[in-house]
Parts: structure tokens; sequence; C-alpha cells
């Protein structure tokens, strides 16, 4: 299973803007599960999370934490907006 | 009820967006209040160098576009504007323009507030400060984050 994880403003400074994580070993992954596993691989991204409030989206959707990904989902990352000026 | 929005590296033409707007409403309208946000050259007394601004495109402009119809079904408005600009904008640059049509002024200078404060927040698009004493995101309505480490945006 294929997912797709993008990340803006301070979360690029620990993931980059995008990345690819392959999930061979199991069927299927909630999202709670797979921001866990993230957090695992990328240091400073558990402090981060409850640093700060965020909003993580699937496919450009609010879901449930127990929300199951698919293949080829995209997962967003992202703090609050400061649009405007 | 005439709805645009665009997020965009290009500056656009105040004029040409007040003839789009008036081209695309009732006789009805009476009135059309603009806000123009700029790129300010000092934050807590530091000298600003420029802001870089990022959407999360589609969705981006997909929440600029709810928050139109939305304020517009709200207040009356005969038609909204909302134009974002992304990318490197240095101090005195414009950064979003904001146009309403409204039968009054009561209509136009509360649709444009109220849409001004809600792209603040629910506008998917980030920035990052480029300061004299470093390089900070901003979070929300002014909290900054000074950035971990030096790499591009």
């Amino acid at each position: 299973m294929i997912i797709k994880v993008k990340a803006f403003s301070v979360f690029t400074d620990i993931l980059g803007k995008e990345l690819v994580l392959e999930i061979s070993d199991r069927e299927n992954i909630s999202l709670s599960e797979f921001i866990d596993l993230l957090a695992k691989k990328y240091s400073g991204l558990s402090k981060l999370l409850e640093t700060i409030e965020y909003v993580i989206l699937v496919n450009g959707e609010r879901v449930e934490e127990e929300h199951l990904l698919r293949d080829g989902d995209e997962v967003a990352i992202l703090p609050p907006a400061s649009g405007g000026l | 009820m005439y709805v645009c929005v665009n997020i965009t590296s290009e500056k656009p033409s105040i004029d040409k967006l007040t003839e789009e707007l008036l081209k695309n409403t009732d006789r009805t309208t009476g009135a059309v209040a603009t806000f123009i946000g700029f790129v300010k050259g000092v934050v807590d007394g530091k000298k600003v160098y420029k802001l870089i601004y990022s959407a999360y495109e589609p969705y981006a402009s997909k929440s600029l576009e709810k928050i139109a119809y939305e304020e517009a079904e709200k207040h009356g408005l005969k038609g909204v504007i909302i134009i974002h600009r992304i990318g490197e904008l240095f101090p005195g640059d414009p950064t979003i323009y904001i146009l309403v049509a409204a039968k009054s002024r009561h209509e136009a200078f509360t649709g444009v507030r109220n849409i001004l404060e809600r792209v603040k927040h629910e506008s998917y698009i980030y920035k990052l400060e480029i300061r004299e004493d470093g390089e900070y995101w901003v979070l929300g309505d002014g909290k900054r984050i000074q950035r971990f480490k030096e790499q591009s945006p």
C-alpha cells in the first residue's frame, strides 16, 4: 500500500514537502496508526504535534482517526492557516 | 451571485478586477468594497526581508470558494472576488485582494471584513517570514515558530 504525505509550513522542516511511504507488512492502517508510524520514523514530529494545533486531511477531507487509509491516499499535515496579510 | 477566486503569483490589476465584478453583477449593485493586504516591512520591531506564501492546492482554492459562497449567501452579496498571491513577496507588495459587490455599503463592508477574517483562518495558505533575526513560520493569527533548519521552503 502506497501513501503519499504532503507537509506544509513548519511540518516541512521535519518531513520535507512531500514523501511517499510504502506499507507492505499489513492489509490496512488507520489514520492514527499511520501518524504514529510517521512519528516513529521522523524524530521531532511527535513533539511538534503536541506543541501546536494541526489538521490532518485525507484526500482533502477531514476524517476520523479510525479512518482506514487506502492505497494511493494523500495525507496532508497542516498547521493553522496564515493566509491574508 | 458571482464568485471568482484565484491563487496566483501574479499581481492583478485592481481596475480590471473591479470591472469584472461590476460586469458580472446586476444593476442593483450600489457598492463595491475592496480590501488589499500588504507585506509589512517591520514585525515585532524586526526588519522583514520577505514572505514566502504557499498553498495546498486544489483545496486552498476550494476553501476560498466555500468562504466566498457562504459569506455571499449570509450577507446577500452580489459578487465576491478573492485573489491570494503566493510565492516570494516583499515589503509593500500586495498579498491579498478581496472585492465585494453589494446593494449598499453596509453589506459590502461587513462582507469584506468577514471574508478576510475567514481567509486568515480557513484557507490552507501558509507563510514563512524571512527577517533580520531569522526565519519564522507564521501559524494562525500571529504565532511564530523559528525554522528548525535551513532548507528551501
